[in-house]
């Protein structure tokens, strides 16, 4: 009796190690995590919240349609927002919450938040997905972060020295710049030294200010007798300064050259009437006819009816989602905590150098956490955007 | 310690000093608004000095007291006999031509800022060291000779005349020594966020500050030490529907402090009445632990 029992005690342990065993492999192979949580931090309030609102949308969006899909590996995918204002002080403290337990934290979003948050992920070693907040911002904080939106080098001079080409009687160009973002002011030094490299003369800049006086500015504009303008600051000045140019006398709009920044709904609404002929140059083409952008712009429009042309980041925050998917599933990360350092290194190299990814407006290659993308020049024509040159990464 | 907790106290130092960098001109009766402006130079001193020169973390924060007071008694020459509306708008007007000249160098970033600041290598200690040294400068100018020319300059400059004191060096001082302790808040942002930019130093924070103390106790340094903490983790704590709100709270509760209390929520006379409470109840504890000490011995 007693060896029978003895038999029976040895062989039951037996079996349960093996099972043990065995299924540690299953348990390796799928997502520990009943959901994956991920922090999403983005300016819900302050001055910039009209911007953060689409944003936001796109985002919950690409969630919504990933869930619907069965999720990511069979789980679904919950954001957490975050709100950081355009307050640096405020960004870190949200992403101190956030850092160290995250696979990944998507945003922060906008120059301040992610300069006040970023330093915190690249000391902790985490990873963060500013992606639509501006290359020169967010390479300062490679390799802990990508960006979906092309340095300034790469998309600036191919859509410059194809305006100047269009409009070969421009010989001296008058510069209008708001400073208000630092990336905006890089366009501005990138734009003169393009000018320089096809010898057309760039004027003194005209720097506005937050509540100026737009008529003054442009008549000291004017003052200098350019052939050709360029716009670099928000849709709304953007638009009131070439109401103000038109006022005066600049009727062939083709001389004017705005930047990506201000290609905004805004800018249309405002603008209507006025904008016909300008160029917009841009490292987004939002015209394209992709089937996966025409469905998700059809609902932008449901969601925004007041506006025609969505923020620039409604497609980039959307594909950051889609990319986090692709990256949890090809590494197989399981959001086991125990590997949470391991397996967000693992998504971090993905997301950093994946090749030919499907974003919503085109496929793309990420480079060393760059995205690579062509650039565009459109031509505004009865108040609506039409490509008119593509220009392809080197 | 976790992160999110030692971000939170370093914020809450930054805004103590801050608040009593804003108190002690107040105390002269100016409105002295340069305290953002002498932060971006204790910031960039901090930044500049640790990133590009190597240098390390103690000196930066010990230097950047200096960097304040220096940038901050440059335009005291000029502030020192102003009346209050002037200091106001003058103070306010340093904060935008600095960060305009910090745009336009490039050695400081220019417009995009300084990075890959290394953090404080001992954060509770400098924390609490800076906050201590900072308390008792503050606590001693309050219950100094200056401490009281400035309380009198405040209530009545002619009265003030007639006894005596410079009151253009009191008003001066005063501003200097807010100018040290913003200079030090600079450095300390520096360290805890690790980035210095200029478009990280503006009036919202001058919108932080003022709640801190004309809530806390404009009248006292303890108002600014208990508001500083509470006022900062707030909307940190508070659920996503009433965040969007926390602007429209901070306002009302100033209005109706500044209307109910005008001396702010922690006043002289609470302050007074605590450290009698306080005393009398050390008195009373001694007292007991006294009487069982004779009691123990005599048994």
């Amino acid at each position: 009796m007693r060896k029978m029992l003895g038999k029976f005690v040895v062989c039951s342990v037996a079996l349960a190690v093996s099972m043990l065993f065995i299924t540690s492999f299953a348990i390796g192979a799928t997502p520990v995590v009943k959901e994956w949580k991920v922090p999403s931090l983005l300016f819900l309030t302050g001055p910039w919240a009209g911007f953060g609102t689409q944003v936001k949308w796109a985002t919950d969006e690409a969630v919504r349609e990933i869930n619907a899909s069965g999720g990511i590996a069979g789980k679904p995918l919950v954001l957490e927002w975050h709100d950081t204002g355009v307050d640096p002080a405020k960004s870190a403290a949200e992403v101190s919450k956030v850092v160290k337990s995250s696979l990944a934290i998507f945003g922060p979003i906008g120059a301040p938040p992610t300069k006040g948050g970023m330093p915190i992920v690249v000391r902790e070693k985490a990873f963060a997905m500013p992606v639509s907040s501006g290359a020169e911002v967010v390479r300062e904080f490679f390799p802990y972060a990508v960006s979906f939106i092309i340095p300034c080098e790469e998309h600036l001079a191919p859509a410059v020295t194809a305006w100047i080409r269009r409009n070969p009687s421009i010989k001296t160009v008058a510069q209008f710049l708001f400073p208000i973002d630092p990336s905006f002011a890089t366009d501005a030094v990138e734009e003169k030294k393009t000018f320089d490299k096809l010898g057309v003369k760039a004027l003194p800049t005209i720097e506005l200010s937050e509540g100026v006086d737009l008529a003054s500015v442009v008549v000291k504009a004017m003052a200098q007798k350019p052939d050709g303008f360029t716009i670099i600051a928000l849709p709304v000045d953007a638009a009131k300064i070439i109401q103000e140019l038109d006022k005066r006398g600049v009727k062939d709009k083709s001389k004017i050259l705005i930047f990506p920044a201000a290609d905004d709904p805004t800018l249309y609404e405002l603008g209507k009437g006025y904008l016909d002929g300008a160029y917009v140059r841009h490292f987004l083409n939002m015209t394209t006819k992709a089937p996966k952008w025409q469905a998700l712009y059809a609902k932008y429009r449901k969601a925004f009816p007041e506006f025609t042309a969505p923020s620039l980041g409604v497609p980039y925050d959307y594909d950051m989602v889609y990319m986090f998917k692709a990256a949890v599933e090809k590494t197989g990360a399981t959001g086991d905590p125990k590997k949470l350092v391991e397996e967000r290194d693992k998504i971090r190299e993905y997301c950093r150098n994946v090749k030919g990814f499907p974003g919503v407006l085109l496929n793309f290659d990420m480079v060393d956490g760059m995205a690579k993308m062509p650039a565009f020049l459109f031509q505004i024509t009865n108040n609506e955007k039409q490509l008119v040159e593509t220009f392809q990464p080197k | 310690m976790s992160l999110p907790l030692l971000n939170y106290l370093s914020f809450s130092v930054v805004f103590i000093l801050l608040g009593w960098a804003l108190y002690l001109p107040y105390r002269c009766g100016q409105l002295y608004l340069a305290l953002v402006y002498s932060m971006t130079a204790g910031a960039y001193f901090a930044a500049y000095g640790t990133t590009a020169l190597h240098w390390p973390i103690a000196l930066a924060i010990v230097g950047s007291p200096f960097v304040g007071a220096f940038f901050a008694f440059l335009p005291a020459l000029g502030l020192r006999r102003a009346p209050g509306f002037t200091t106001a708008i003058a103070s306010l007007a340093l904060i935008f031509i600095l960060v305009t000249i910090i745009r336009n160098l490039k050695f400081l970033g220019g417009s995009q800022g300084i990075f890959a600041i290394p953090p404080l290598d001992y954060p509770l200690i400098t924390l609490a060291a800076v906050l201590f040294i900072a308390g008792t400068l503050v606590y001693r100018i309050d219950h100094s000779r200056l401490g009281r020319a400035a309380e009198l300059l405040s209530y009545s400059p002619q009265e003030a005349e007639c006894f005596g004191p410079n009151l253009a060096a009191v008003s001066m001082l005063m501003q200097v020594f807010s100018g040290a302790l913003s200079g030090t808040a600079g450095a300390l942002y520096a360290f805890t966020v690790g980035s210095v930019f200029p478009d990280a130093f503006g009036f919202s924070t001058l919108l932080v500050v003022f709640p801190i103390v004309f809530i806390g106790g404009n009248l006292t340094m303890w108002g600014t030490a208990v508001l500083a903490p509470i006022l900062w983790g707030i909307p940190l704590v508070l659920p996503e529907a009433i965040v969007d709100w926390k602007d429209v709270v901070y306002g009302a509760i100033l209005i109706c402090v500044l209307i109910v209390m005008p001396e702010g929520v922690i006043s002289k006379g609470l302050v007074r009445g605590a450290g009698t409470w306080a005393r009398s109840f050390g008195l009373r504890a001694l007292w007991a632990f006294r009487t069982r000490k004779e009691h123990a011995s005599a048994k």
